[in-house]
């Protein structure tokens, strides 16, 4: 037997650390509970994938999301033992001189916090303000403010029974805090003096999103923003922020940068849209070429959606610029309708030595697939109508690829291909094969006639997520026609069409987002069981049985297998 | 061809080639180590693994064998996200290969490759135990694993709330 000196595995921290690196949150929920060896050695990882909501104000208040319940709960444990790192605080009023437990709450929890997200909270005073950014969690890296508000209260002339409360300092009975803010008068905060002390406050924090749905405006100088955090890595502005206020920021950006050492490190500025809303993106050409001002910004990360006061010249102009060193571009379209941007058109010389991640929609790329030429590096191309959210799109990409009929082409770095928009026949999609043979990760529509040119294709494939609802048996199969289990047909005689058996080193098939109906037990009798390094596959509501399920996760315990009905793994979210 | 003895705690000697073992970051260390400190070139070195009884060193070589033409992967790999990538390295033959074991061999396995310094095989393995806690209650993983519960007081119940607080991102 191994020496007793060795730690049992399931006791050892790396092997358990790389176990759980494995699991999802409910599992890592169970290990926790199983020891206390498991309880500890899982915590990074829940950490990781989790994060903790917490709602004020009305019902929210008083259920699970309730701040008062979570302040009891921290307040019992141990200060060095908080086991919270990732924090979404969401319609919280901010206002340290009249609710006492806030500054209880980030005693407690600020020195581990890790990642804040404010989303819709109210700030009173400039020093809760302060406090809050740079002072209260002096470890944090990542910081989100989204569509907050800042005032200060110029007359506290609550009713006289909030007053009679007041006296005892307790404001957090949900309904008495909330009667108390009806009853003030506020004055939003405004350009604030910067406070030149303020430097260094969190040399942690590596990420910084702002995000202004309203009009209000924020109140700190962005020059003291960019001292008190020096090494912010990652800048996010959501495009619903007022022009004006975005300009503040890229000129704060481009004077901190002139005036001192600090802000060397932003080397991605990502300018998103909000999903929570449909406000117009306020974006314009003035920004994108103040960036192109600001001196040596170390960019290699660009991530944009265009609106239509952009014109093409703004946006080619900051991507030229810094083509030599982009490793990503990421670039889409407010809507799919407004003028085409045709942005790689205009690019006949310039080349993207190292960009190896590109995301755009069609509009970016215009009517040809040319543009692969110009970036040799690619490694990952998404083409999609938007960056995150799925929203798939029927307009054909048939037509770029085949202009492109006679271009040779090969790119044997492309690992990741994925596109949000049809492809209708098999011509433009063997053409994509030649020049990318050597893809290991697909995701797109796919019908019988095109699977089947990527199963002769694609041989290094690994991964395969299907969009849309034509896929069939016959597809995946290799037949002609849709089987059942009890089909005369034997693997000695010849299938007509390539199936998925060829694909030797696929290990995961997905299907996605629709039902699939003629996909049955044939698909996995005469198709997935013959794939030698399947180990995980997750499905929709299709006609596969569940015996047919079971069989096949029989086969190896390595098998993961989610579908609707047979969960060995998590259940997928599907949609009719 | 070179070649390196490499005895298990229970004296049983394997001789391998020292390509093959250098597959392992502990053996191909331990080779250098060697080459240093011998006058004699030519000379074998001799590796005693003191941790590793035969039968478990036995399947790690079987293992190296079969996979003496893969890439080498950096022990850090992937382990930024937290991910490991045994999905990606899984192989019909590994499937047969762990198949017949039961659990105290695995875990055996397990320690050997975390010892050896083989990465892959340590992915595969511990993407086993993974999927015997995946899908199971707190009292399945126990009894699957034989845990015994080890909470005092309240303990247990705090690590619930604990949990209880936890969304998913």
């Amino acid at each position: 037997m191994t020496s007793t000196q060795e730690v049992h595995p399931l006791f050892n921290p790396v092997i358990l650390g790389k176990i759980f690196s494995f699991l999802q949150i409910q599992s890592l929920k169970n290990s926790r509970l199983t020891c206390k060896i498991w309880r500890r050695a899982a915590l990074p990882y829940l950490q990781k994938c989790s994060k903790v909501l917490l709602i004020r104000g009305g019902k929210a208040d008083r259920d699970q999301f309730s701040f008062r319940n979570f302040l009891e709960f921290v307040s019992s444990l141990p200060p060095d033992e908080i086991p919270f790192q990732h924090y979404y605080l969401d319609h919280w009023a901010l206002n340290e001189k009249r609710e006492k437990s806030l500054k209880q709450f980030w005693d407690i929890c600020g020195p581990s916090m890790k990642i804040l997200h404010l989303s819709n909270v109210i700030f009173y005073e400039i020093q809760t303000i302060r406090n809050i950014l740079y002072y209260w969690s002096p470890h944090l890296e990542s910081l989100r403010l989204e569509d907050c508000l800042f005032y200060t209260i110029t007359n506290e002339n609550a009713f006289q029974k909030v007053k009679d409360e007041l006296k005892t300092e307790d404001f957090d009975e949900p309904n008495l805090s909330y009667d108390y803010y009806d009853h003030v008068t506020v004055e939003q905060l405004k350009d604030v003096k910067m406070d030149e002390t303020i430097s260094n406050a969190n040399t942690s924090l590596k990420e910084l999103s702002y995000d202004q749905l309203e009009e209000e405006e924020f109140p700190l100088a962005w020059e003291e923003i960019f001292h008190a955090f020096p090494n912010i890595q990652r800048l996010s502005i959501g495009l619903s922020t007022k022009a004006d206020q975005t300009s503040k920021i890229l000129a704060a950006l481009d004077s901190v940068r002139q005036d001192s050492h600090v802000m060397g490190s932003i080397s991605e500025l990502r300018f998103f849209k909000n999903s929570k809303t449909s406000c117009k993106l306020d974006l314009q050409d003035s920004h994108l070429y103040k960036i192109s001002d600001i001196m040596c910004l170390p960019l290699t990360s660009l991530n944009f959606v265009v609106n239509q006061s952009i014109g093409l010249e703004s946006v080619a102009n900051i991507v030229r610029q810094y083509s030599p060193v982009l490793k990503n571009l990421c670039l889409h379209s407010e809507e799919e309708g407004q003028v085409p941007l045709e942005l790689f058109n205009v690019f006949k010389f310039q080349r993207f030595p190292n960009l190896s991640k590109l995301c755009v929609c069609m509009n970016v790329i215009g009517g040809t697939f040319n543009f692969v030429t110009i970036m040799p590096k690619l490694t990952t191309l998404h083409i999609w109508l938007k960056e995150e959210d799925f929203s798939w799109d029927t307009k054909s990409m048939d037509e770029a690829i085949l202009r492109c009929l006679a271009l040779q082409h090969s790119n044997p770095d492309m690992t990741e291909m994925s596109f949000g928009y049809t492809i209708s026949a098999s011509k433009p999609v063997a053409l994509l094969c030649s020049w990318f043979r050597h893809l290991r990760v697909l995701m797109m529509a796919l019908t019988d006639e095109i699977i089947r040119v990527v199963f002769r294709e694609l041989e290094h494939l690994e991964e395969i997520t299907v969009f849309d609802r034509y896929l069939t048996d016959a597809g995946i199969t290799g037949n002609p026609v849709s089987l059942s289990e009890n089909s005369p047909w034997s693997a000695k005689s010849q299938r007509e069409f390539p199936y998925i058996g060829d694909l030797k080193k696929l290990w995961k098939f997905s299907l996605t987002f629709r039902r699939y109906e003629n996909i049955t037990d044939a698909s996995i009798y005469q198709g997935f069981m013959d794939v030698p390094e399947l180990s995980s596959l997750l499905l929709t509501r299709t006609k596969i049985g569940d015996r047919a399920l079971r069989d096949l996760s029989m086969r190896s315990t390595l098998i993961t297998l989610v579908t609707p009905t047979v969960c060995k793994g998590t259940e997928l979210e599907y949609a009719d | 061809m070179a070649l390196v003895r490499v005895i298990s705690s229970d004296g049983a000697a394997f001789l391998v080639s020292q390509r093959l073992a250098k597959r392992s970051g502990k053996l191909k260390t331990e080779i250098e180590t060697f080459r240093k400190s011998s006058d004699n070139s030519e000379a074998q070195p001799e590796i005693r693994i003191v941790t590793i009884r035969a039968e478990i060193l036995r399947l790690v070589l079987q293992w190296l064998q079969q996979h003496q033409n893969d890439p080498v992967l950096p022990a850090n790999q992937n382990e930024q996200d937290g991910r490991g990538d045994a999905e990606m390295g899984q192989s019909q033959w590994d499937r047969d290969f762990l198949a017949p074991m039961d659990l105290g061999i695995v875990m055996e396995l397990i320690l050997a490759a975390n010892h050896l310094e083989v990465k892959g095989l340590l992915d595969i393995t511990c993407k086993l135990v993974e999927s015997k806690i995946t899908g199971r209650t707190v009292d399945e993983i126990r009894t699957a694993f034989k845990l015994k519960s080890d909470f005092k007081g309240n303990e247990e119940e705090q690590t619930r709330l604990e949990n209880r607080w936890c969304v998913e991102n």
